[in-house]
């Protein structure tokens, strides 16, 4: 079913890939004060995988693991407050002075932010994994099928 | 207790992330998901006691007011059900984890970390406080309903999968439009600030509201005209799959129907509730005698009991929504006890088919009695917990001397018993089939998977045992909902 | 509220509503895409009237309600991992049977079966025998 892919989608995926991953880093940076967040850089993020994934540059690996760590960061940044007596999700908020960034305001945001990302990341590449093997996505079918029998 | 409140609902996701980065390391995963799932189940029954004794516990999510943000609320109904429903899942993943290495398992790889996620998604749906928050609880569970149910990607269960995700989407979609209907009318979906608002609202708005939400989760808990694809879908899948599925989904519609109508006062639409209840358990009884499966009689049954939750609310008196939340975690347990015997049974025989089976009676006593006694509690004899929560839905009906519903309730009973006896007869008496394709079951597997269902029948046996406390604890829950200024004042304060 | 979106909710509605009840599943993936839209439509506008972007400090003025944003957000995620789903079991169902029609329901077709035995069965058989 795959047709030879094009050298110029190869070429202009390969080129563009960094410059989305900036963008995607921007969105999860910026995601305290102004419009972006976890969710979106994961999507912007995520549209690399699959495009990358589309042009054969590379396969869906590491779907399961980033989808684990980041439930369990997410987790963690969510039930961190209740050691300390404060409510379930309550957040920290951390303004720093930098030399050359000037003033930037972060908190316990950023972390769950990095793990919704990682959650969405994860969860591209674990569809991208399982819809890839009944339809041949990737050239070579190496993976196993996603509908195994228990048998 | 905010700690308890949080451990209910991410312990489970917890396990799951970590039962899925287990993957096929069976002792880890195991571990990691029974450990899980163990502690949710502890946390809530912490949970029932102190709520029991403390009275209602709020925590409000990140601090916001609950204008604005998501609040939790563990008051007496929500205690008292969920620890009802965690263990249940806990039993059944101990069941799956025996079962595993027959054909008619689900995938251990999958199984155990989606009963994770549905754990998580049932404890939302218990304590959250909001609306929305509970359309995302609903999702979660669905989400994970729906891949269990089609995970193995069997024709049949591709076929009833369709069905079933449809017949959901469209009832999630539906819950959608209602919230922006609610959002539009009053300016929130916090329940604790809708049930000050709603009132307020026109004769018309506020009957059209409860209206549309009686559709919503009736369609989730399978009302009469809206169960269909019920007993197609449920018994396709797995059985340990199965069992979860009749033990929880549809009480969880119920569930969110009792807090919503009771809460926000729709005594109106009582009427309403009690002609489809009426109907309800008549043909859901109607169809079990129809069939010759023993998981397709036993989903049917599912709909007829939904009728007397549904005719406990339609009461809407304090006997009456009280019976309800007692049928509700008698039944719980029940159902999931039947569908696990079922699969045994499967098990053992190879089929669930009345006609290619029998005898077992003889050959498995230990199985027939642990058949026979959720059956009979389902019916509603005594001295089980059935007979109990009958009594209290049905004499709440006298009370009202609402008649016809109350000569319905008996009717679909003792065609409960009639399919209950068909079942019986089928398997368990007569002669043995003479080619039994019984599946090779190690015997530890064998062992664990009764291990967990004699753990079930005994939990049922301790709730017929205790009925007339959980009644006491029913009527002090369905008090608090029917009288939403504490609610009210214990969310907002 | 404005009647514009309004009209939008009730077209993607009937439209939506119009597509699932179609066969082709790929069909009823699409009237559940419209009908999400519908539904996140309908949320925005009963958050009340239009205006500017709710961000702290980058706005003076009337903002628009951001709470059914978030809910909206929300729901738009939802509906984006149900579509996927609901895309993976149609391929599969692909894979399985050739087509991506509806099956018929095997109760429907078995009491289909016995109706036709048992009331004119005999007539309806030749005929059918006919006619192939």
């Amino acid at each position: 079913m795959i047709v030879a892919r094009s050298p110029v989608f190869q070429l202009g995926v390969q080129s563009a890939s960094p410059l989305a991953v900036i963008v995607g880093v921007y969105l999860l940076f910026a995601g305290h004060n102004n419009p972006g967040g976890g969710f979106a850089a994961g999507l912007v993020l995520g549209a690399v995988v699959t495009l990358r994934t589309v042009a054969g540059l590379q396969r869906p690996v590491y779907g399961p693991t980033l989808i684990t760590g980041g439930t369990l960061l997410v987790v963690a940044v969510a039930a961190a407050p209740l050691l300390w007596g404060d409510p379930l999700l309550d957040q920290k908020v951390v303004s720093v002075d930098a030399p050359v960034l000037g003033t930037i305001k972060t908190g316990s945001a950023l972390p769950f932010d990095i793990g919704v990302t990682a959650i969405v990341v994860g969860l591209v590449i674990a569809l991208l994994d399982g819809l890839s093997t009944s339809e041949a996505l990737v050239p070579d079918r190496g993976s196993p099928s996603p509908h195994r029998s228990s048998s | 207790m905010s700690t308890l409140i949080a451990a209910t609902i991410l312990t489970p996701l917890v396990s799951a992330v970590l039962g899925l980065a287990a993957r096929t390391r069976t002792r880890a995963r195991d571990a990691a998901t029974l450990v899980g799932l163990g502690t949710a189940a502890a946390a809530s029954l912490m949970l029932l006691v102190r709520v029991s004794t403390e009275g209602t516990h709020v925590v409000r999510v990140g601090g916001w007011h609950p204008e604005l943000g998501i609040v939790l609320v563990a008051d007496l109904f929500a205690a008292l059900v969920l620890p009802v429903a965690l263990t249940i899942i806990f039993v059944v993943e101990l069941f799956a984890i025996g079962q595993r290495r027959t054909a008619w398992g689900a995938n251990p790889e999958l199984a155990g970390p989606l009963l994770g996620v549905m754990t998580a998604g049932v404890s939302l749906a218990m304590l959250t406080g909001d609306l929305f928050t509970l359309f995302v609880a609903f999702e979660l569970i669905l989400v994970s309903s729906y891949v269990l149910l089609t995970h193995q990607g069997r024709r049949a269960q591709i076929r009833a999968g369709m069905s079933y995700v449809a017949m959901n989407l469209l009832a999630s979609t539906l819950f959608l439009f209602g919230l922006a209907f609610i959002y539009a009318a009053t300016g929130t979906v916090n329940l604790a600030l809708l049930t000050e608002r709603i009132p307020e609202l026109s004769e018309g708005v506020r009957l059209g509201i409860g209206a549309w939400f009686f559709v919503v989760f009736g369609t989730k808990a399978a009302v009469f005209p809206l169960f269909s694809w019920l007993p197609d879908a449920y018994p396709t899948a797995p059985t340990t799959i199965t069992a979860v599925f009749a033990g929880l989904l549809t009480k969880i519609g119920i569930y969110a129907m009792i807090r919503f109508h009771t809460l926000t006062g729709m005594d109106r639409l009582g009427s309403v509730m009690l002609i489809v209840a009426g109907v309800t358990m008549v043909v859901g009884a109607l169809g079990a005698l129809a069939q010759s499966d023993v998981k397709r009689i036993l989903s049917f049954h599912i709909i007829s009991q939904i009728g007397y939750m549904l005719m406990g609310l339609g009461l809407f008196s304090a006997a009456g929504t009280a019976g309800a939340i007692l049928f509700l975690v008698h039944h719980m347990p029940v159902k999931t006890v039947l569908f696990l015997v079922g699969g045994l049974i499967e098990n053992d025989q190879g089929t669930g088919s009345l006609d290619r089976s029998g005898g077992m009676a003889a050959r498995r006593p230990l199985i027939a009695a642990l058949f026979a006694i959720p059956a009979l509690s389902l019916a509603g004899l005594p001295p089980f917990s059935g007979f109990v929560a009958k009594f209290a839905v049905i004499s709440a009906g006298i009370e009202a001397a609402s008649i016809p519903i109350v000569v319905a309730a008996l009717a679909a009973g003792a065609l409960t018993l009639l399919s209950m006896a068909k079942i019986w007869i089928g398997v368990f008496w007569g002669s043995s089939p003479d080619a039994s394709d019984g599946r090779e079951t190690a015997p530890g597997n064998r062992r664990t998977m009764l291990a967990a269902t004699g753990l079930a029948v005994a939990g049922t046996l301790t709730i017929s045992l205790f009925a007339g406390t959980l009644f006491d604890l029913s009527l002090r829950a369905s008090d608090d909902l029917r009288a939403p200024d504490s609610y009210r004042s214990a969310v907002l304060s | 509220m404005s009647l514009a979106l309004l009209i939008t909710v009730g077209g993607l509605t009937s439209v939506g509503l119009y597509l699932i009840t179609a066969r082709a599943l790929s069909r009823v993936i699409l009237g559940f895409t419209l009908l999400g839209h519908a539904a996140v439509v309908a949320l925005v506008t009963s958050g009340g009237p239009a205006g500017q972007a709710p961000i702290v400090g980058a706005t003076d003025g009337d903002m628009a309600n951001p709470l059914p944003q978030a809910l909206a957000l929300t729901a738009i995620v939802i509906s984006f991992g149900l579509t996927l789903f609901l895309l993976a079991l149609a391929g599969r169902q692909q894979e399985l049977s050739g087509d991506d029609l509806v099956e018929d329901d095997l109760e429907d077709r078995r009491i289909a079966r016995a109706n036709r035995r048992e009331v004119d069965g005999h007539e309806v058989d030749r005929h059918e025998v006919g006619v192939s």
